[in-house]
């Protein structure tokens, strides 16, 4: 089952055209894609936090990341 | 003649979606099984649009197990699959091939078993750093360097090149199994130490961390070096000291070319282009 926030985070990630509308009017355009009310919400509040963790883009946590070995 | 099964591996870029490239998008669709290294959900639900037939490689890692030992059986996975007839890709965040250990020791042993085994490149954080800092590295020339690696062997620092040092939230770690980025500060101190003695307390460093989504800014925070110990680190900070000064132009060098720092000069002044 795929998340439609994430969705729309990809879309943005891929579609300048969608990009440009998301900064002209994020709320019209989370609500065009079909975010429901709560998730319209965190965009109208940019609740950045919320929207990373939904994506489970944690920046302080090393798991999923290619860490470097310190050798030379 | 190659045996059956090959490994291709390719990156998915920062951006997901956005910085994939169009050779990398077709590798991953067509491939029997894809073995996916992305740290977020918007990269996984990505790919396995892309191919349903994905296995994270995530699941390797473990709390207080050395990052060594979960690259070599990444690896160790990729080639089983391979030697067992497939047709892999792995798909790796970023550069596939830059801070990547386990995908250049997998090419490498499929090679010598004699598979076809290869990279294509990808999009990576130093990619977007050179474009959301407006940076020529061809500019002044770059040192890019592991942080820990920087501290822990005898390198050489050249003030008037660019100097971009990575996973500085991890600075002073020697134990390769740190789960999270809590233990920077005594490393970040001597780091900061180190680089005075190059640099004067004023000069201005960047700590940079590349936007993963288009919704967000990348983080370019400038500091005097000398306030970096109180800097807030995460896993994907880099830290990025620019040129301190031009480098003087070296007269002996010219002079066996029978040239003066006056015709270097004039041939870089815009009124004779």
């Amino acid at each position: 089952m795929t998340d439609t926030l994430v969705d729309y985070m990809l879309e943005l990630n891929s579609n300048p055209e969608a990009l440009a509308q998301h900064e002209a009017n994020p709320e019209e355009a989370a609500r065009a894609f079909g975010l429901d009310e709560s998730d319209i919400q965190l965009i109208i509040d940019q609740d950045t936090a919320e929207i990373e963790r939904r994506c489970d883009s944690s920046t302080t946590e090393t798991k999923g990341l290619m860490i470097s070995f310190f050798k030379s | 003649m190659n045996k059956n099964g090959t490994l291709t591996v390719v990156g998915t870029g920062i951006r997901v979606a956005g910085d994939m490239t169009i050779n990398a998008q077709a590798q991953i669709t067509k491939a029997d099984i894809v073995y996916t290294l992305v740290p977020d959900k918007v990269s996984k639900q990505w790919l396995t649009r892309l191919n349903a037939n994905t296995v994270d490689l995530t699941d390797f890692y473990g709390s207080n197990k050395s990052r060594l030992l979960t690259y070599h059986q990444m690896a160790q996975l990729l080639i089983e699959s391979v030697t067992q007839g497939n047709n892999v890709c792995a798909a790796f965040y970023g550069h596939p091939g830059v801070f990547a250990y386990a995908s250049h020791l997998a090419i490498r042993q499929l090679k010598t078993l004699g598979y076809r085994a290869t990279m294509e490149p990808g999009i990576s954080a130093e990619d977007w750093l050179f474009a959301d800092l407006g940076i020529d590295p061809g500019k002044s020339g770059c040192l890019s360097i592991e942080a820990t690696q920087f501290l822990f062997y005898q390198r050489t620092i050249d003030p008037y090149a660019l100097l971009v040092l990575w996973q500085i939230g991890l600075v002073g770690d020697h134990t390769l199994s740190l789960d999270k980025t809590d233990s920077y500060q005594q490393g970040l101190n001597v780091l900061t130490d180190e680089l005075l003695k190059f640099y004067p307390s004023d000069h201005e460093v960047i700590i940079y961390e590349a936007a993963t989504l288009a919704l967000f800014s990348s983080r370019i925070e400038r500091v005097a070096l000398t306030q970096l110990p109180n800097v807030t680190l995460t896993a994907i900070s880099t830290l990025v000291i620019p040129p301190y000064q031009e480098a003087p132009l070296d007269k002996e060098i010219l002079a066996k070319f029978n040239l003066t720092a006056e015709d270097i000069n004039n041939s870089l002044a815009i009124d004779n282009k």
